[in-house]
C-alpha cells in the first residue's frame, strides 16, 4: 500500500511539473501564427507593367491577411498575363483580376473627364486638359498617372510593353533560366542579369539577410545651411551655452543651451531646470525658435536658429488615414493602393494592382537618399521583384522637442487612442517575439548578426513598455489629463516614431561600421561624457564610461545583451568598504536611463544598498533618511535638498548642520575636501567614493555613508539609523 | 525509505532539468537563410505598419 501511494504521489507529481514545462515552453516560444497586423501579403509575378508599378505590400493592403509566422508563404504564381490592349486616346485599359490578384483579362474604360474630348478641360473629374496628340513612327501610347487622368503619350515600338520609355521594363512573361524576370532592358535587349545599380553607386549583398545595400560613393552635392562666422555669439550674448550638433545628414548647427544641466546619470545631482528657468529662455529667445528638449530626462529650454532648420526633407512614415484615404479613391477604379516611392526614395501612396512587379528604383533616390544621411537598401522576391525598399538612416533626435499644446483632445478620441494603443502593444510584442526568433536562428548558426537582432527585440519591448504607460495614462484620466500629460504624450509618440523606429530600422538592415561594431562587440571609451553614454545604452552598445572626471571615479561598463536586457556592470570606490560593485540587467535600455532611481531596481550587487541610500536621488516627497533633522538650512526639506543647499552655500548654519547630519552631507563634506585638497573632479558627486564622507580633517572623516543593514558597520556614519541605534 | 526518498529525488531532477531545457532554449522556427531573410522583410514591413498608427496618433493629438 505505501508502495501504490508512492507511485500515484510520483505519477501526480510528474503531470503537474510537465505541465509547468509545457506552460514555460509555450510562453517563452514566439507565436509562430494567427499574427495580424504583419502587413505581409506575397507579391505575384505577373502584372499590368504600367504607371506606377510596385508589388510592396502595405499596411493598408495588407494587413487584414495578416496571420502568418516568422516566414514569408512562397509567392504564388500567376498565370501569363493576356497582352495589352490599345484602348486609344480616350479611354485606358483596365485589368481583370482574379480572387489571388492575377490579370486574366483586360477591358477599356473611358479616361476620367474625357468625355469633353481631349482638347478640353477635365470637367467634374479633377483631371488636368488632356496633352495634344503626338506624331511617331510606333504606336501613340498615353500615359496616365495614379488617378487615371490622361498626363502625357509616348511612342511605343512594336515588341515594346506598355512602359514609358524611361522606366521601360521587359514584358513580364519572359522569363530567366532560373525562373526569375529579366531586368529592365539594358540597350534594348532584356538581359538575364541583375539590374545595374546606379553611377557612381554599387551593389553589397547581405548574405544573412539578403537585402541588398546600395552604396554610393559619389558624394552628392551637399547642401547643408551656412553656419556663419561667430554664429555662437548670439548665443554667448545671452548667457548660454552653444551646444554644436550634427544631424542625420552631417550638417552641424548650433543649439543654444540656456538652461545649465547635468547629464551624468549615475549622479545624484540631477538637478533639472525648474518651469520658470525654461520659460526665461522662451523670454529670451527672440532671434530663434524656442524648443523644448529632452536632454537625458531633463526638459531643457532651446534657443533654435532658424538656418540650421532649412532644407530638411527626411522621409516619413505615411498615417494610417492616407492610406484610408487612397483606398477609398483608388478602389472605385478598380484598383488598390499600394506602396511606391517618389523620386527622394519617400514612401508614397499610389493607385495600382497589387500584382505589378517593380525591378528598378529612380536613380534620384539614391542619390536623395544619400544626401540626407540615409543608405537605401533594397530586397527582391525570387522573381527580381522588389517587395521592401527603404531609406534608412539613424533616428535624428536633435529633433525630437515637446510642442505645446493648443488643444486638448476630446475624449472619445482619447478612448479610441487607447484602443489603437492596446493594438500597438500587440504588433510590438509580436515584432518582438519574431525578432527574438531571428536572433535565435543566427545565434544557432553561429552568426555576429544575432547581436543586432537581440538589441532590435529589445527595443521593441521598451517600445511596448512605452506604449503600455501612454495606454494606461490615456485609459485612466480621460477626464483629468493635463496639457501637461497631452505634451509628454506627444513626445514621447514622436520620440518612438521619429527615432527608435528609425533606429530599428537602422539597426536592422544597415551596414554601417557603427553597427558592424555592434556584431563585433567591439568596446569604445567614452570618457566623461555622459551623452556618449546615453547614446551608447539606448543601443546596448559595450562602453566604457566614467561618470566623474579624476581617477577615482566610478566605472560603467556596458557588456552587451542577455535576453532582451542589456548588461552593464558599475563599480566604485566607497571609501573604508573598498571597491564595491553591480550588475544591472537593464530592460528599458533603448529609453536611456534618467538616473540611478530608473536603473537600481534591476541591479544586483553590494553597491545597490549604497547607491540607493547615496546615489539615487530620493523621490521630492519621498521619505527621510532616518535620524536627519529636517527642515534644515535654507528652509530644505530633503537630506537631497539640504546636501546640495549646503554644498554650494557652505555657511555657518550649513556646518552645524552637516556636524549633527553627516549622513545628508556627502557633497558638503566632498567638496569641501576638494576645497582644501584640490583634486581634478570639479562633479559635486555623491556615490561613495575614497573621498567620499570624508571630511578634511573633521570627525566624520573616515564615514562613507548609511548601509542600513541593522548594523553599525566599519566605514557607517555616525548619524547613519544603524548606528544611532547603537547597532553593532 | 532512503530509496524511496533517492527515487524521488532523481525524479525531481530529471524534471526540472527536462524544464529547463525545454524552457529556456527554445529552438527558433527558422531554419535557414531564406526563412531568416523573409522574417526580417516581414519585421522590416511591419515597422512601416505600426508607425503609420503612430502617425496617426501623433495626428490626433496635434
Amino acid at each position: 500500500m505505501p508502495n501504490k501511494q508512492a507511485l500515484v504521489l510520483i505519477i501526480s507529481v510528474m503531470f503537474s511539473l510537465s505541465f509547468v514545462a509545457l506552460a514555460i515552453a509555450q510562453e517563452t516560444t514566439p507565436p509562430a501564427t494567427g499574427e495580424g497586423g504583419g502587413g505581409e501579403t506575397a507579391p505575384t509575378t505577373s502584372g499590368e507593367t504600367g504607371g506606377e508599378t510596385t508589388t510592396t505590400p502595405t499596411a493598408g493592403e495588407g494587413g487584414e491577411g495578416g496571420g502568418e509566422g516568422v516566414t514569408a508563404p512562397a509567392p504564388v504564381p500567376c498565370p501569363s498575363p493576356p497582352p495589352p490592349i490599345d484602348c486609344g486616346t480616350n479611354a485606358r485599359g483596365v485589368d481583370d483580376l482574379d480572387s489571388r490578384g492575377c490579370i486574366i483579362g483586360r477591358h477599356c474604360e473611358p479616361t476620367v473627364g474625357s468625355s469633353t474630348g481631349p482638347a478640353t478641360s477635365s470637367g467634374g473629374g479633377g483631371c488636368p486638359p488632356a496633352p495634344p496628340g503626338i506624331q511617331c513612327d510606333g504606336r501613340v501610347v498615353d500615359n496616365f498617372d495614379s488617378n487615371g487622368c490622361l498626363v502625357g503619350r509616348h511612342c511605343r515600338a512594336e515588341g515594346e510593353t506598355g512602359q514609358p520609355p524611361q522606366t521601360r521594363q521587359c514584358p513580364l512573361d519572359q522569363t530567366c533560366p532560373d525562373g526569375s524576370r529579366p531586368c529592365t532592358l539594358i540597350d534594348n535587349r532584356c538581359e538575364c542579369k541583375p539590374c545595374p545599380p546606379p553611377s557612381g553607386c554599387r551593389e553589397e549583398k547581405d548574405p544573412s539577410t539578403g537585402f541588398v545595400r546600395v552604396i554610393c560613393e559619389a558624394k552628392p552635392e551637399m547642401r547643408c545651411p551656412d553656419t556663419p562666422y561667430g554664429a555662437d555669439k548670439p548665443c554667448r550674448d545671452k548667457g548660454g551655452n552653444p551646444v554644436w550638433r550634427t544631424d542625420p545628414r552631417g550638417c552641424n548647427f548650433i543649439d543654444c543651451q540656456l538652461n545649465s544641466v547635468n547629464n551624468n546619470p549615475f549622479s545624484q545631482n540631477r538637478t533639472c531646470p525648474r518651469e520658470e528657468e525654461i520659460q526665461r529662455v522662451r523670454e529670451k529667445c527672440t532671434d530663434g525658435r524656442f524648443v523644448i528638449m529632452d536632454d537625458m530626462g531633463c526638459k531643457v529650454g532651446i534657443c533654435r536658429g532658424e538656418y540650421q532648420q532649412q532644407l530638411r526633407q527626411e522621409c516619413r512614415f505615411l498615417p494610417e488615414s492616407e492610406w484610408e484615404r487612397m483606398k477609398q479613391e483608388c478602389n472605385p477604379k478598380g484598383l488598390a493602393a499600394i506602396s511606391s516611392y517618389d523620386e527622394n526614395g519617400c514612401q508614397k501612396i499610389v493607385c495600382g494592382n497589387t500584382n505589378e512587379c517593380r525591378t528598378n528604383i529612380p536613380e534620384e533616390a539614391f542619390m536623395k537618399c544619400k544626401e540626407q544621411g540615409g543608405e537605401m537598401v533594397v530586397k527582391n522576391d525570387g522573381m527580381g521583384c522588389i517587395v521592401f525598399q527603404k531609406c534608412v538612416m539613424k533616428g535624428d533626435d536633435t529633433d525630437i522637442y515637446y510642442e505645446d499644446v493648443t488643444e486638448m483632445p476630446e475624449v472619445t478620441e482619447m478612448l479610441s487612442m487607447a484602443f489603437k494603443l492596446e493594438e500597438l502593444k500587440i504588433q510590438f510584442d509580436q515584432l518582438r517575439a519574431k525578432t527574438e526568433d531571428v536572433a535565435r536562428y543566427y545565434e544557432s548558426v553561429g552568426s555576429g548578426e544575432a547581436e543586432r537582432f537581440k538589441r532590435v527585440a529589445g527595443m521593441f519591448n521598451s517600445i511596448k513598455d512605452k506604449i503600455n504607460e501612454i495606454k494606461t495614462k490615456f485609459r485612466d484620466r480621460l477626464e483629468t489629463i493635463s496639457r501637461e500629460d497631452i505634451r509628454e504624450i506627444r513626445h514621447d509618440i514622436k520620440y518612438i516614431k521619429d527615432k527608435m523606429l528609425k533606429d530599428v530600422l537602422y539597426l536592422m538592415l544597415s551596414s554601417s561600421d557603427e553597427v558592424k561594431e555592434l556584431t563585433k562587440k567591439s568596446e569604445t571609451d567614452c570618457g566623461n561624457d555622459g551623452s556618449c553614454f546615453d547614446k551608447a545604452l539606448r543601443v546596448c552598445k559595450p562602453v566604457t564610461f566614467y561618470p566623474e572626471q579624476g581617477k577615482e571615479s566610478p566605472v560603467a561598463k556596458i557588456t552587451g545583451m542577455e535576453g532582451t536586457s542589456c548588461v552593464l556592470t558599475v563599480s566604485a570606490e566607497a571609501g573604508p568598504m573598498g571597491v564595491q560593485s553591480m550588475t544591472c540587467k537593464y530592460p528599458n535600455y533603448a529609453m536611456g536611463v534618467r538616473g540611478p532611481e530608473e536603473l537600481l531596481p534591476y541591479c544586483t550587487g553590494p553597491l545597490v544598498e549604497l547607491m540607493k541610500t547615496y546615489g539615487a536621488k530620493p523621490p521630492e516627497t519621498g521619505p527621510t533618511q532616518p535620524g536627519v533633522s529636517l527642515p534644515g538650512p535654507g528652509g530644505c526639506s530633503s537630506p537631497w535638498d539640504c546636501d546640495n543647499y549646503c554644498s554650494q552655500k557652505r555657511d555657518e548654519e550649513c556646518t552645524k548642520w552637516c556636524q549633527r547630519n553627516p549622513s545628508a552631507c556627502q557633497n558638503f563634506y566632498k567638496s569641501a575636501n576638494a576645497a582644501t585638497q584640490p583634486q581634478p573632479s570639479a562633479t559635486a558627486e555623491t556615490m561613495p567614493s575614497s573621498s567620499g564622507g570624508g571630511g578634511g580633517g573633521q570627525s566624520q572623516a573616515a564615514c562613507s555613508g548609511c548601509l542600513n543593514n541593522g548594523v553599525c558597520d566599519p566605514g557607517e556614519c555616525a548619524g547613519c539609523a544603524d548606528c544611532m541605534g547603537g547597532g553593532g | 525509505m532512503m530509496k524511496r526518498i533517492v527515487f524521488l529525488l532523481l525524479v525531481f531532477g530529471l524534471l526540472l532539468t527536462t524544464t529547463a531545457v525545454s524552457g529556456c532554449t527554445t529552438p527558433s522556427t527558422i531554419t535557414n537563410p531564406d526563412q531568416a531573410s523573409g522574417a526580417i522583410t516581414n519585421i522590416s514591413q511591419g515597422v512601416d505598419d505600426v508607425a503609420s498608427t503612430l502617425e496617426d496618433i501623433s495626428g490626433t493629438l496635434g
